[in-house]
C-alpha cells in the first residue's frame, strides 16, 4: 500500500510528461511542427491576421522592377 | 523592403540605383547602391539584409559573388568581401547571423565537387564554416524557380526554405535543423516525379507540374508572429497559405480580401497585393495602385461590390484615386497585437 501511494503519483507525472507536446510536433524528423497543405478555395481577410496598418506612398523617384 | 526606425530601404531600379533610401513617410532620400563598376557600386543586386550586429545594410550583388556593407547614416560603403574564390562562388540569397558570419543560399551547382544549398561563412577569416543540405545538381537546375526570402531572420533564429523542400529549417547557435515539416499527403509532389527526366524547366512546368494533381512552386516563405505565410501553385492556380504555429493548422486561400484599407478582393498574390517583407513589427505588403483602382471601379459597378466602404476605406480610396497611373506601389505596413 505504501509503495502504491508513492509510485502512483510518479506514474501519473511521468505519463503527463510523456504525452505533453506542442501542437503538431514530435515528428520523426525532429521538427517542431508538421502540417499538411491542402489546396482549398476560400478568402483570407486581412483583419484575420492584422489589426492595424500604416500606409506609405513612395514618392520622389519612380521605382521599377520592384523586387522588395 | 526593409523598414528601419527612420528609413525604408527599397530594392528596385530607380534611375541608376538598385537600392534606394526613403523616409518612413515614403519620401525619396537618395540612392544607396548605384549600378556600375565603380568602387562603391555593384553591377546588379540579388538581395539585401539589415545586419543588426554590425548596424550595416548588407547587399549581395555582382551576380551573387560580393557582399557590400553600407553604413546607412553616412550612406557610405563601410566594408565588403567576395565569396567568388570560395566553394560557394555565387549565392542567391543570404542572411547575417553575426557581425561577420553569414548563411548563404546557393540555388544551382557551379563546381565539379559536392555542393550544398546552404553554407555558413565567416567573412573575418574568409572560411566556409559549415555546409548543409547536399545538392542534387541536375535537380537544382530544374528547381531554380523565381523565388525570394529563402533565408530570413526572425526573433533570434534564421529560417530557410526553397521550392519543393519538405521542411522549413531553422539555424540557431550553429545548429541547422528541421523547424516545420510539410507532412506528405495526396498533394505532395512525389520525389520520383521530381527526379524524372525532363528536357528543361519549361518541359517540367508545362508538361508535368501543371498537369499533375500535386502542389508545385511553393515559394516565398515569411514569418510574422505566430504565422508562416507562403504561396504555391496547384494546377494553374495560385494559392496563399497561412500556417498558425499556435495550433499547428494550415489553411490555403485562393482570394485575399482587403477589408481594412481600401475594401477590395484579389486572387493575384504576386503583384496586386503581395507580401514582400516581414520583421518582428510588420508584415509589409506591396499594393499596385493602378490594378486596385481597376478592381474597385469594376466592383463598384456591379452588385457584388465589397460592402459599403467604411469611412476610412472611403478616404483611402480618395487618396488612391489621386495617385497617377504610373505611381509606385503603395506599401502597407500591417501589424498585429494578437
Amino acid at each position: 500500500m505504501k509503495r502504491f501511494i508513492y509510485v502512483f503519483p510518479a506514474l501519473i507525472f511521468m505519463s503527463l510528461i510523456l504525452f505533453s507536446c506542442k501542437s503538431g510536433s514530435d515528428t520523426s524528423s525532429g521538427a517542431d511542427y508538421s502540417v499538411a497543405i491542402v489546396p482549398e478555395k476560400g478568402t483570407l481577410r486581412l483583419s484575420e491576421l492584422y489589426d492595424n496598418y500604416e500606409m506609405v506612398n513612395l514618392t520622389g523617384v519612380l521605382v521599377s522592377g520592384f523586387v522588395m | 523592403m526593409i523598414v528601419l526606425d527612420d528609413v525604408i530601404v527599397v530594392l528596385g531600379t530607380a534611375g541608376n540605383a538598385a537600392v534606394s533610401l526613403f523616409t518612413r513617410e515614403g519620401k525619396f532620400i537618395c540612392p544607396l547602391v548605384r549600378i556600375g563598376r565603380g568602387p562603391d557600386e555593384m553591377t546588379d543586386v540579388v538581395a539585401v539584409a539589415y545586419n543588426p550586429y554590425s548596424e550595416t545594410l548588407d547587399v549581395l550583388g555582382n551576380m551573387g559573388t560580393m557582399v557590400n556593407c553600407y553604413d546607412i547614416a553616412g550612406r557610405t560603403l563601410k566594408s565588403n568581401f567576395s565569396i567568388m574564390e570560395t566553394e560557394i562562388m555565387s549565392a542567391r540569397d543570404f542572411c547575417p547571423v553575426s557581425a561577420t558570419e553569414y548563411l548563404f543560399y546557393k540555388d544551382y551547382g557551379l563546381l565539379e565537387s559536392q555542393e550544398y544549398f546552404v553554407y555558413s561563412y565567416d567573412s573575418a577569416s574568409g572560411a566556409v564554416k559549415d555546409r548543409f543540405l547536399p545538392m542534387d545538381k541536375e535537380l537544382a537546375e530544374m528547381l531554380s524557380f523565381g523565388q525570394s526570402n529563402n533565408l530570413f531572420s526572425y526573433d533570434g533564429a534564421v529560417y530557410y526554405y526553397a521550392a519543393f523542400g519538405h521542411y522549413v529549417y531553422s539555424y540557431k547557435d550553429g545548429n541547422f535543423s528541421p523547424f516545420l515539416e510539410f507532412a506528405p499527403n495526396m498533394y505532395s509532389f512525389p520525389d520520383d516525379l521530381l527526379h524524372g527526366k525532363y528536357n528543361d524547366v519549361v518541359d517540367f512546368v508545362e508538361n508535368t507540374c501543371k498537369k499533375s494533381s500535386y502542389i508545385w512552386a511553393h515559394i516565398n516563405m515569411y514569418r510574422y508572429g505566430r504565422y508562416m505565410m507562403s504561396s504555391y501553385t496547384y494546377k494553374d492556380d495560385i494559392y496563399f497559405n497561412v500556417i498558425n504555429l499556435k495550433n499547428g493548422k494550415s489553411k490555403s486561400y485562393d482570394m485575399i480580401e482587403d477589408d481594412m484599407v481600401w475594401g477590395f478582393s484579389t486572387g493575384d498574390f504576386r503583384s496586386v497585393l503581395s507580401l514582400v517583407s516581414t520583421d518582428e513589427r510588420y508584415a509589409v505588403y506591396s499594393a499596385e495602385p493602378f490594378a486596385i483602382k481597376d478592381i474597385i471601379a469594376g466592383s463598384d459597378a456591379s452588385s457584388s461590390a465589397v460592402g459599403n466602404p467604411e469611412k476610412a476605406c472611403s478616404e483611402n480610396r480618395d487618396l488612391l484615386q489621386r495617385l497617377p497611373d504610373d505611381a509606385n506601389p503603395v506599401l502597407l505596413l500591417m501589424s498585429s497585437g494578437k
